[in-house]
């Protein structure tokens, strides 16, 4: 399979206060062509600065790269000016956002900000790229697209407008598509509707997506492959089927446990107990001992590795041959 | 679009009574009788009664306030005590420097202030932005009156390149409308700026970014017109304002316009040309508020669907 995206041992901070803060603490996975690869983890765990990365859209928000190198079709953007990098946003990378209720301009109509990106890219006149533009919004399943053109965000729902998101991301042709949470802010059977329409849009062009979520109903959905993160760090990564069939983790299978069983007649949701470690004040350890019911002497002592086997690796001492070396 | 503007027009009417109704009351609440205020000290009996009658003041109130409007409606603002002269005469020599005064002046601020305060927001917390506030904060201290004068100073009396007064050829109107607009510019310059700088952090800016938007599409394209919103609420108000500034500088550089002659009528109680002052300054206040909404509406659609 073809490799669309590596990233390497990525380290992101923000400069809080004069000190450096690391948030996202070298993590390294990959995507393929046409493989849709999701993120999953709880609140903070460091998802939208590892996207923002990838994009290297993080200059707003004064965080950085301080290490690692994110190879897209071969070549390190970590390296690339920002000149030649502003040429790959929106082009062969391009990215949907968490809030579609801010995420587009309210003061300037739809058919403006989807003929932009169109009208840069691909070089089109302003009458071709409407017709683009018209072209993707039916693709994305949006009836009336003609008269969406002229209308402003805020005449929209909120569904109507991811869809708008959708389709300005892919309306370039991406090879890389990131969607950060796209459908969170959306009520369960427009989740579905989106859901299903990326799994399309996937299979008709063979982009690569990586789908961020803290769902894991949504992992089952639609990815192929899963990397799971807790405070800053890649904690398990496997195929799907593998994922659910033998998660390793314990964080993993908390998570799992806290997926709403429908039908189960078990209405309470079980969520896993504690909080996620303080940045400022991370332990030194496995960063998950606090919460977790199997810990050892050693998890708070020593944090372990992210090791493989068949393809399904996990950060976890309950997997490491020294721990059972130990342990005897 | 029209249909708002239509509706914002048709909605000022009560306004226009109101404030012409609160005007038109003006003489009446002097304290004393309007007539022999009018006719002056040493006016006879028969000369007071002869004024009571041609203004009609012996007539009921709300018949009287009609006669006004119906007066107004035909451009009869009434005479001057003092010469005697059509009010509406005194009043129309004035106002073309003043409009003139007043449009250069909120020109340039709105013009030089935008600029300033995108440079400043661009280049935040960097010596271009430092500099550009610097030069903000010394347009609000500085009152206008002091500018003027330090103008004439140097341009008029050291230089003696600008004439130190009156309104013949646009050298007259440089000096005063800088004084005027200075601290205008300012007021916009900071606004811009915090309103940049804010907007420059939301959503949508981002996504413009994820599409390979460069510095230039995200600032003009994308952030100026949502900044701009609160900005023309700002200079609204000030423009608002500049009518009571205008009346310190063209004093300052006896400029022969509206604020002057508004000074002159008070000190000699000339009644009817302040009462008909008041009634146009109301009037442009009223006018640069619609503007303002106009604006508002085009330039954020919410306000138009609403
Ligand atoms: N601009 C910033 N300045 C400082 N710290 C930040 C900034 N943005 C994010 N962080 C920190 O980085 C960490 C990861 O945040 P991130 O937004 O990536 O989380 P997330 O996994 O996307 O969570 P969510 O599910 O809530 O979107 C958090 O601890 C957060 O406090
Ligand atoms: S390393 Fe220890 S504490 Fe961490 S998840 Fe594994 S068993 Fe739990
Ligand atoms: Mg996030």
């Amino acid at each position: 399979m073809e490799r669309l995206l590596q990233v390497n041992n990525l380290q992101t901070a923000f400069r809080n206060e004069g000190r450096l803060q690391t948030v996202v603490h070298g993590i390294s996975f990959h995507v393929n062509k046409g493989e849709i690869v999701g993120i999953v983890g709880e609140s903070g765990c460091g998802k939208s600065v590892t996207s923002l990365s990838i994009m290297r859209l993080l200059h707003d928000t004064p965080g950085e790269i301080i290490n690692g190198e994110i190879i897209y079709k071969g070549e390190n953007l970590t390296q690339l000016p920002e000149k030649q990098m502003k040429k790959y946003r929106g082009k062969e990378l391009s990215m949907i956002f968490q809030e579609p209720m801010t995420s587009l301009n309210p003061v300037l109509k739809i058919g403006k900000q989807l003929r932009e990106s169109i009208q840069l890219h691909l070089k089109l006149s302003k009458q071709q790229a409407h017709e683009h533009a018209i072209n993707i919004l039916k693709s994305v399943g949006i009836p009336r697209a003609s008269d969406l053109m002229t209308e402003y965000p805020h005449q929209l729902s909120g569904g109507m407008r991811q869809r708008v998101m959708i389709a300005m991301a892919i309306s370039c042709e991406p090879s890389l598509l990131i969607a950060d949470e796209p459908t969170t802010a959306l009520d369960v059977t427009i989740q579905a509707q989106i859901l299903n329409l990326m799994k399309d849009i996937q299979q008709k062009s063979d982009m690569g997506i990586l789908m961020i979520t803290h769902d894991l109903g949504v992992v089952a959905e639609v990815c192929d492959r899963v990397i799971v993160m807790y405070a800053g760090r890649v904690v398990e990564d496997s195929t799907v089927e593998a994922l659910f069939a033998s998660p390793k983790h314990p964080y993993t299978k908390g998570l799992i446990d806290a997926v709403p069983k429908i039908g189960s007649g078990n209405q309470r949701l079980y969520s896993i107990p504690g909080t996620v470690p303080n940045p400022k004040n991370m332990p030194i350890g496995c960063k998950f001992a606090a919460r977790c019911n199997d810990v050892m002497d050693i998890c708070t002592r020593e944090e372990p590795n992210l090791l493989e086997e068949k393809g399904h690796s996990c950060r976890c001492w309950l997997y490491h041959d020294q721990q059972k070396e130990v342990n005897i | 679009m029209w249909q708002y503007i239509i509706k914002r027009v048709l909605g000022l009417i009560p306004l226009v009574l109101v404030v012409s109704f609160v005007i038109f009351m003006f003489i009446h609440l002097i304290p004393g009788d309007p007539a022999r205020l009018i006719a002056g000290k040493e006016a006879t009996y028969e000369e007071v009664q002869q004024i009571r009658e041609s203004l009609g003041l012996e007539k009921p109130l709300f018949v009287q306030y009609f006669d006004y409007l119906k007066s107004l409606l035909s451009g009869d603002l009434g005479y001057s005590i003092q010469s005697g002269a059509p009010v509406s005469e005194l009043i129309g020599e004035r106002i073309m420097p003043t409009l003139g005064l007043t449009f250069l002046s909120i020109g340039w601020a709105l013009v030089v202030g935008i600029l300033l305060g995108i440079i400043s927001a661009v280049f935040r917390n960097k010596w271009p932005d430092y500099l550009g506030m610097l030069t903000a904060v010394s347009g609000i201290s500085l009152p206008n009156f002091w500018v003027g004068l330090v103008l004439i100073q140097l341009f008029s009396v050291q230089l003696g390149l600008l004439p130190t007064g009156g309104a013949d050829g646009w050298q007259s109107y440089l000096m005063p409308s800088f004084a005027l607009g200075a601290g205008i510019m300012a007021m916009i310059a900071r606004f811009t700026r915090s309103s940049l700088v804010n907007t420059l952090k939301q959503d949508y800016i981002r996504t413009g970014r994820a599409k390979g938007l460069g510095g230039n599409a995200i600032i003009f394209g994308h952030a100026l017109k949502n900044s701009l919103i609160p900005v023309v609420t700002i200079a609204g108000l000030q423009f608002g304002f500049l009518l009571g500034g205008s009346v310190v500088v063209e004093t300052v550089f006896s400029f022969p316009g509206l604020g002057r002659l508004l000074i002159d009528s008070i000190q000699i109680r000339d009644y009817p040309v302040v009462q008909a002052e008041i009634l146009l300054f109301s009037l442009q206040f009223i006018l640069v508020n619609l503007l303002v909404d106009i604006i508002y509406s085009f330039l954020n659609p919410k306000i138009r669907y609403e």
